[in-house]
C-alpha cells in the first residue's frame, strides 16, 4: 500500500478515560482511500472509542490522527468534514426530514438553490424524495435509519464514519440495510469507517475488519481471510463458530505440527500462531470442514464420535457429538440430497484436513 | 349452531345464554366501582375546595344585591328622576323609609322588578311605642293568619329540639336564632332572639298576639341597623362619605315621623341635598355590578351610565397591575437567565456532582419561605453585607445602594425564591436530550455556539415554556415577598387583594382582582398554547 492511497491513519495512539487503565492500547491503523472498514468487537473493546477520537469528540491520549496528511488531533470536530451516522440516528427532532438535511450545508453557507438541489438528491438516493416534509418522529426506524445515512453524506465528506447504524433495527430491515449501505458506498466510492459488534453484518459489507479486543487489533483482514485463516484463538472464536480443541505441541515440521489433547489423541494441525514444542496450544475447526465418515485415507485426522444432539435448521443440521473427550464438539451437516442420515447415540466417524484445523494461542474465553 | 343469524339480527350471547355486553359489563362493574372509589377523594377535595371557592369568589365579585335590599322602594322610584335636580319630595320619602322603616320585610315579595311603589302599605307608620299588631296588619294583612308564622315557629322549635351537652344545645338554640333572621330579611347574620323567645311562648295555633308582633317589630328593627350599617359601606365603595352620610343621617330620621322630608332630610344633613348623591344611588340600581371589576381598574360609572376614569387622587389600582406585569416579567426573564445554565449542568454534570447541586437548588425548597426573605433583609438593607462589601470596595459611604424596601428588593428577593420552579422543568426536559444531538451538529459542521442555538436551544423550549408559564403565574399572584420588602413602591396587586380581604373588608373588590388574576392568567395559558402548543409543556 502506498502512502498516497493512506487517507485515514492511527499511529501509536492510545486513549485512558481515567488515567489508570487504557482502553485503547497503541493503536495503529492505516486506511486507504475508498475503502470500507469495519471495526468489530464486543463491547468495551474500545472499537466506538476510536470512532469517537476520529470523529474529534474524544482527544487522544498519545499519539496522532493524520487525515490525508493532516495531523487532526488538534481539529475541532466541525471542522473535520467527516459524515457520521450516530447508533440512534441523532435526527433533529425539532426539524423535517429536509431541515434536518440542509443543516450542514446551511452552517456552509451554501446558497438556497444549492442546498434544495442537495437535499432532493441525498434523499433520493436512499428512497424517500416523498417524506422531506415529515418529522423524524412520524418516520419507521428504517426511513429514519436512510435519512441519518443521507445527512451524513448530503455534504459530500470523504469520510464517513457509522456507529452500530443498524442495531435499532430487527433482523430483515437489518440485512437490507447493509446491502443499500453497502451499494451507496460502491457508487459514491467514499471512505466508511464502521463499527458493530455484529459479525455477520461485518462481514457482508467490509472491504477489511480489524477485530478488537482489550484495546488491541487483533486481526486486520479482508472478510474471507478472516473467516477461514483467524491468527489468534479471540479471532477464531469471535467470527463464525468454531470448535475448541486444547492440547500441547509435540512436534513441530515445517507449517505443521502434531498436537496432543487432554486426552491423549494426536492431531495433525496448521502451524499458525504458536512457537515451540511443549507450548499449550488451542486448536480451532470450523463445524462444517468435519466430515462425517470420510473415505479411509482422506484425511489425517480421524476420531470416534458419538452423537448426542441432533439440530434440525433447514438448510443445516447441526450435531452436537463427543470428539476426544469434548462433548460439545458441533458439526454443521448441509442438507444436500445426499446428506449423512444420523441417529442420536450414533457412533460415527469424524475426518478433516490438517489446513482446516488451525494450532492457535491459548485462549481462555470468558464466556 | 350451522345456521347461525347474522350478528346484527340477535346481540351475541355468552355461554349462559346472557347478552355479551351485559356479561361484560358485570364483569368490569367491580372495577369500575374500585376506580371511582380511588378518584372520588381527590375530586371531592378539588370540588369542595377549589371549584367552589372559586365560583364564590366569582359570584362575589358581581354581587350587589345588599343595596337592592336596603333601598327597594328607592330604586323602584328612581327611574321617575330626571338625574339632573334634586329630586322631589317623593323620593325623599322613599329613601326615608327604605332607611328608616320597617315595611319593606314586612310587605311579601318586594324585590327588584316586583316593588310596587304605588302600594299604600308603604306609609304605614309603625308607632315607636307600639301597639304593633294593628299598624303591621295594616301593612300586610296575611300577618294576622296563624299560617304565615307557622314557618318561623317551626325554626323556633327546632332550635330547642338537640341532644347533647348544655353548651351543645346553647349553641344550637343560638342557630336558631339566626336562622329566623335569614328567614324574614336577607341577613345570614343578624340575630331574632326576641322572635324565638315570644314564638315559645305562642301555642303555634291561636291567632298571633301583640307579643309577637312586638318582638318582630324590635328584632326586625335591630336587623335593619344591621343591613344599614352594611349597604352603606357598599355605597361607600361607590362614592366615599356616603356611609357616614347614612350612620348619620338614620341616627336623626328616627325621630322623624312625618312629612314633609325633603327638607327635614337635607337639615339633618347636607349632603342630601348635594345631587351628585343621588346620582350614584343610579349605579348601584342592578342586583349585578361591575363596579368592583371597574374599581380595580381605577374606573366607575357616572350618573348616565358611561364609564370613567375615578379622581386623580383615587387611583391606584391601574398602575398596581401595570407594576405586577412589570415584577412578573422582569422575574420571569432573570429567573430563565440564570436557570438555564445551571440546568443544563444538572442534565450534563456526572451524577456524583450533580445531586450535590441539586441538593443546592433544592435546598431553598426546605427552608421556610420566610427565613429566606429574612436572610435577603440581611443581605441588601443599607447596612447590610453586600453594602457593606461595596463600601469596602471603596463605594461612598453616603451612596450606599436602596436594595430593599422598594422595587428592586422585591424582584431580587422573588428571583430567589422563583429560581426552583424554572430550574426543575428546563432540568428535567435536558435531561431527555441526548449528548448525541450536540455531536451530531458539530459534526455536520455546526460550531458549538450555533450547534447551541439551533439544535439544543430549541430542543428545550418545552422546558422554557413550562418554566416560565410557572414562574410568571406564581409571581403574578405573589404577595409575601413584596409585602416583607417591598415597601412602598414594591407592592403587587396581590397586597390589595389581602389588604381588601382583611383590612377594608371590601370583599367584592378583592374578588374582583382575584377574577381578573385569574382571567389574566387564562389569557396567558390560552396564548401560550396558540403560540407554542399546550402539548409542548413539559413540567417534569
Amino acid at each position: 500500500m502506498s502512502n498516497q492511497d493512506i487517507f485515514v491513519r492511527f499511529k501509536e495512539v492510545q486513549k485512558s478515560y481515567d488515567g489508570e487503565t487504557l482502553v485503547v492500547k497503541n493503536l495503529n491503523l492505516d486506511i486507504r482511500r475508498g475503502e470500507f472498514v469495519t471495526m468489530l468487537g464486543p463491547s468495551g473493546s474500545g472499537k466506538t472509542t476510536c470512532l469517537m477520537m476520529l470523529a474529534g469528540f474524544e482527544p487522544a491520549t498519545h499519539g496522532e490522527i493524520y487525515l490525508g496528511d493532516q495531523p487532526i488531533n488538534a481539529v475541532p470536530p466541525h471542522k473535520r468534514g467527516i459524515g457520521m451516522v450516530f447508533q440512534n440516528y441523532a435526527l433533529f427532532p425539532h426539524m423535517t426530514v429536509n431541515e434536518n438535511l440542509a443543516f450542514p450545508l446551511e452552517v456552509r453557507r451554501l446558497n438556497k438553490s444549492e442546498i434544495e438541489s442537495r437535499t432532493k438528491r441525498a434523499l433520493d438516493m436512499v428512497q424517500l424524495g416523498a417524506f422531506g416534509n415529515r418529522r423524524p418522529a412520524q418516520l419507521s426506524g428504517g426511513q429514519q435509519q436512510r435519512v441519518a445515512v443521507a445527512r451524513a453524506l448530503v455534504f459530500d465528506p470523504d469520510l464517513v464514519l457509522m456507529d452500530e447504524p443498524l442495531g435499532a433495527l430487527d433482523k430483515q430491515l437489518r440485512e437490507q440495510m447493509q446491502y443499500e449501505i453497502k451499494h451507496i458506498h460502491e457508487s459514491l466510492g467514499v471512505t466508511v469507517v464502521y463499527v458493530t459488534h455484529d459479525q455477520s453484518e461485518a462481514l457482508t459489507m467490509s472491504n477489511r475488519i480489524a477485530v478488537f479486543d482489550d484495546g488491541v487489533i487483533q486481526q486486520l483482514a479482508a472478510p474471507n481471510d478472516l473467516y477461514e485463516r483467524p491468527e489468534n484463538a479471540f479471532v477464531a472464536q469471535f467470527i463464525g463458530e468454531n470448535n475448541r480443541l486444547m492440547g500441547f505441541i509435540r512436534s513441530i515440521e515445517g507449517n505443521h505440527c502434531q498436537v496432543e489433547l487432554d486426552n491423549g489423541e494426536h492431531i495433525q494441525a496448521l502451524k499458525v500462531n504458536v512457537d515451540a514444542v511443549g507450548d499449550r496450544t488451542t486448536l480451532s475447526l470450523r463445524p462444517e470442514r468435519v466430515e462425517v465418515n470420510p473415505e479411509p485415507g482422506k484425511f489425517p485426522n480421524l476420531f470416534e464420535a458419538k452423537v448426542e444432539e441432533l439440530i434440525y435448521l433447514g438448510d443445516h443440521i447441526r450435531t452436537r457429538a463427543s470428539v476426544c473427550g469434548h462433548n460439545d464438539f458441533i458439526v454443521k451437516i448441509p442438507n444436500a440430497s445426499h446428506h449423512a442420515m444420523l441417529n442420536e447415540g450414533d457412533m460415527v466417524k469424524f475426518g478433516w484436513s490438517m489446513e482446516d484445523c488451525r494450532a492457535l494461542d491459548v485462549f481462555e474465553a470468558t464466556n | 349452531m350451522t345456521n347461525s343469524p347474522p350478528a346484527s339480527a340477535q346481540p351475541l350471547l355468552t355461554a349462559d345464554g346472557i347478552p355479551l355486553k351485559t356479561s361484560l359489563q358485570r364483569s368490569m362493574r367491580r372495577s369500575k366501582w374500585r376506580a371511582i372509589a380511588l378518584v372520588a377523594p381527590p375530586l371531592i377535595f378539588l370540588l369542595g375546595l377549589f371549584i367552589v371557592p372559586i365560583g364564590n369568589l366569582l359570584t362575589r365579585s358581581t354581587d350587589d344585591t345588599i343595596i337592592n335590599h336596603q333601598l327597594p322602594l328607592t330604586f323602584a322610584m328612581l327611574s321617575q328622576w330626571d338625574r339632573e335636580q334634586l329630586p322631589d319630595e317623593a323620593l325623599f320619602e322613599a329613601m326615608y323609609l327604605d332607611l328608616a322603616s320597617l315595611n319593606k320585610y314586612l310587605i311579601a315579595d318586594n324585590f327588584a322588578d316586583s316593588v310596587n311603589a304605588d302600594n299604600p302599605s308603604w306609609k304605614v307608620q309603625i308607632p315607636k311605642k307600639g301597639p304593633y299588631r294593628d299598624p303591621i296588619i295594616r301593612i300586610d294583612p296575611r300577618w294576622q293568619l296563624a299560617q304565615t308564622w307557622i314557618p318561623i315557629y317551626e325554626i323556633a322549635l327546632a332550635g330547642e329540639d338537640f341532644e347533647g351537652t348544655a353548651r351543645e344545645k346553647k349553641n344550637h338554640a343560638r342557630r336558631a336564632h339566626f336562622d329566623i333572621c335569614s328567614y324574614l330579611t336577607p341577613l345570614t347574620n343578624a340575630t331574632c332572639s326576641n322572635l324565638y323567645k315570644a314564638l315559645h311562648r305562642w301555642d303555634g295555633v291561636s291567632e298571633p298576639g301583640e307579643t309577637l308582633f312586638k318582638a318582630l317589630y324590635k328584632d326586625l328593627s335591630s336587623a335593619n341597623k344591621y343591613l344599614v350599617g352594611k349597604s352603606s359601606t357598599r355605597m361607600n365603595y361607590a362614592k366615599p362619605g356616603f356611609k357616614s352620610l347614612i350612620k348619620k343621617s338614620s341616627r336623626k330620621l328616627k325621630n322623624l315621623n312625618q312629612p314633609p322630608y325633603r327638607e327635614a332630610m337635607i337639615k339633618a344633613d347636607k349632603r342630601w341635598g348635594d345631587v351628585a348623591f343621588w346620582q350614584t344611588l343610579v349605579s348601584m340600581q342592578q342586583p349585578q355590578t361591575t363596579g368592583y371589576y371597574l374599581n380595580a381598574v381605577d374606573r366607575k360609572w357616572d350618573k348616565d351610565s358611561n364609564i370613567v376614569m375615578q379622581p386623580a387622587e383615587r387611583r391606584v389600582y391601574v398602575m398596581l397591575w401595570w407594576r405586577t406585569f412589570l415584577v412578573s416579567l422582569i422575574v420571569t426573564v432573570g429567573c430563565l437567565i440564570l436557570a438555564y445554565p445551571v440546568a443544563h449542568l444538572l442534565a450534563t454534570l456526572p451524577l456524583k456532582y450533580s445531586n450535590i447541586l441539586m441538593i443546592c437548588v433544592l435546598m431553598p425548597f426546605w427552608t421556610s419561605l420566610l427565613v429566606r426573605i429574612v436572610a435577603w433583609m440581611v443581605m441588601l438593607q443599607q447596612e447590610g453585607v453586600v453594602n457593606d462589601t461595596l463600601v469596602m470596595l471603596g463605594l461612598p459611604d453616603e451612596n450606599r445602594l436602596p436594595m430593599m424596601y422598594n422595587f428592586t428588593g422585591t424582584v431580587i428577593v422573588m428571583i430567589q425564591i422563583l429560581l426552583p420552579f424554572m430550574i426543575l422543568p428546563i432540568y428535567s426536559v435536558m435531561k431527555g436530550i441526548p449528548p448525541s444531538y450536540m455531536k451530531a451538529a458539530q459534526n455536520l459542521g455546526a460550531p458549538p455556539a450555533l450547534a447551541f442555538l439551533r439544535v439544543y436551544m430549541p430542543q428545550t423550549l418545552p422546558g422554557i415554556g413550562a418554566g416560565v408559564i410557572l414562574v410568571f403565574i406564581v409571581a403574578i399572584g405573589y404577595y409575601i415577598t413584596p409585602e416583607l420588602v417591598g415597601g412602598k413602591d414594591g407592592r403587587l396587586i396581590g397586597n390589595m387583594v389581602a389588604y381588601h380581604m382583611q383590612k377594608s373588608l371590601n370583599w367584592g373588590l378583592a374578588a374582583a382582582m382575584g377574577s381578573i388574576l385569574l382571567a389574566g392568567i387564562l389569557m396567558l395559558y390560552w396564548i401560550y398554547d396558540k403560540i407554542v402548543g399546550i402539548d409542548n409543556m413539559k413540567l417534569g
